[in-house]
């Protein structure tokens, strides 16, 4: 079963994924901030993909993003934002720093689900 | 519409702000849509924050730009925070999905802004219980003017505290800008 780590400061956003990457027969583990979700891949060596927030306390998402590029061994892991955000700055970065995709809140789970799929297999 | 016609339409309005009034009303009306809840906005009015009727908790936001340094807040009826926190299976925590509903009217206003542009920067939202919390985080200076939504579980509430210098915001036609929802693949 393919592994998601979503990443994202609200428990609701959490719930919403999970549910709905559950239901689409993917397993999901959380984390809470940047730190946290550093400390999540670090412990989950057969991660599929993340699915970050950017505004969040400790370590941001972008923050974050640039620490698993950093890393060899994390550097080719799919990622996704998913965020209010919607700066044309800030998608910029995201893609240089080597994110494969940028979806702005409120978005549709089903939509979200088929980026995932796609971005997994 | 030209600037011009933008700037005559400013100075014409009975409304202090009318560019943000109507930021606000739609992005608050776009971001319950998209929860499935119908909202009605009735006429803002500026009022003081003692005479306002606030449902607590309230999630709350400043943020910043030139001009602009003020505070969102957002207070849910009681009847319509449960039947949200119920449509996400019960297991919702009302404090954070209200922090989260904040955090989204928010994005959308930030976003409305940079066709005016102005660059905003925003603190992460936070929800707070009772008003001597919630006095504690509002910006000094500036009027405090309530938005009501009509909604079947009673009236949300969306107040903004602070100070906004509308002669700063100037809307450009040719700035494009990210929608909600849009998935951007790279």
């Amino acid at each position: 079963m393919k592994k998601v780590l979503v990443v994202d400061d609200s428990e609701t956003v959490r719930q919403q994924l999970g549910d709905a990457l559950s239901r689409a027969g993917l397993a999901v583990i959380e984390a809470c901030d940047g730190l946290d979700g550093l400390e999540r891949v670090a412990e989950n060596q057969d991660l599929s993909m993340l699915i970050l927030d950017v505004n969040m306390p400790r370590m941001n998402g972008l923050d974050m993003l640039d620490k698993l590029k950093e890393n060899p061994k994390t550097a080719a892991l799919p990622v996704l934002i998913l965020t209010t955000e919607a700066q044309s700055s800030m998608v910029a970065r995201a893609k240089q720093a080597g994110a494969k995709a940028w979806l702005i809140k409120p978005v549709r789970m089903d939509l979200l689900v088929d980026v995932v799929q796609k971005l997994t297999n | 519409m030209t600037e011009r016609e933008h700037r005559i339409k400013r100075e014409t309005s009975t409304a202090k702000l009318p560019v943000v009034d109507t930021l606000i009303q739609s992005a608050t009306v776009a971001v319950f849509h998209a929860w499935g809840v119908a909202t009605a906005p009735l006429s803002p009015g500026e009022l003081s924050p003692d005479s306002v009727h606030l449902d607590f908790p309230v999630g709350i936001v400043t943020f910043k730009a030139p001009g602009i340094n003020a505070a969102l807040m957002l207070s849910l009826p009681p009847a319509l925070s449960d039947r949200l926190v119920a449509r996400q299976g019960g297991r919702a925590d009302g404090r954070d999905l209200l922090r989260e509903l904040t955090n989204l009217v928010m994005g959308r206003l930030k976003n409305r802004l940079t066709l005016y542009q102005v660059a905003v920067t925003n603190n992460l939202p936070a929800c707070r219980e009772r008003m001597s919390e919630l006095k504690s985080l509002l910006p000094k200076v500036g009027p405090f003017t309530a938005y009501r939504f009509r909604t079947l579980d009673g009236e949300i509430l969306v107040a903004l505290k602070g100070s906004i210098d509308e002669s700063r915001l100037s809307y450009s036609s040719t700035i494009q800008i990210n929608a909600e929802g849009d998935i951007i693949i790279f």
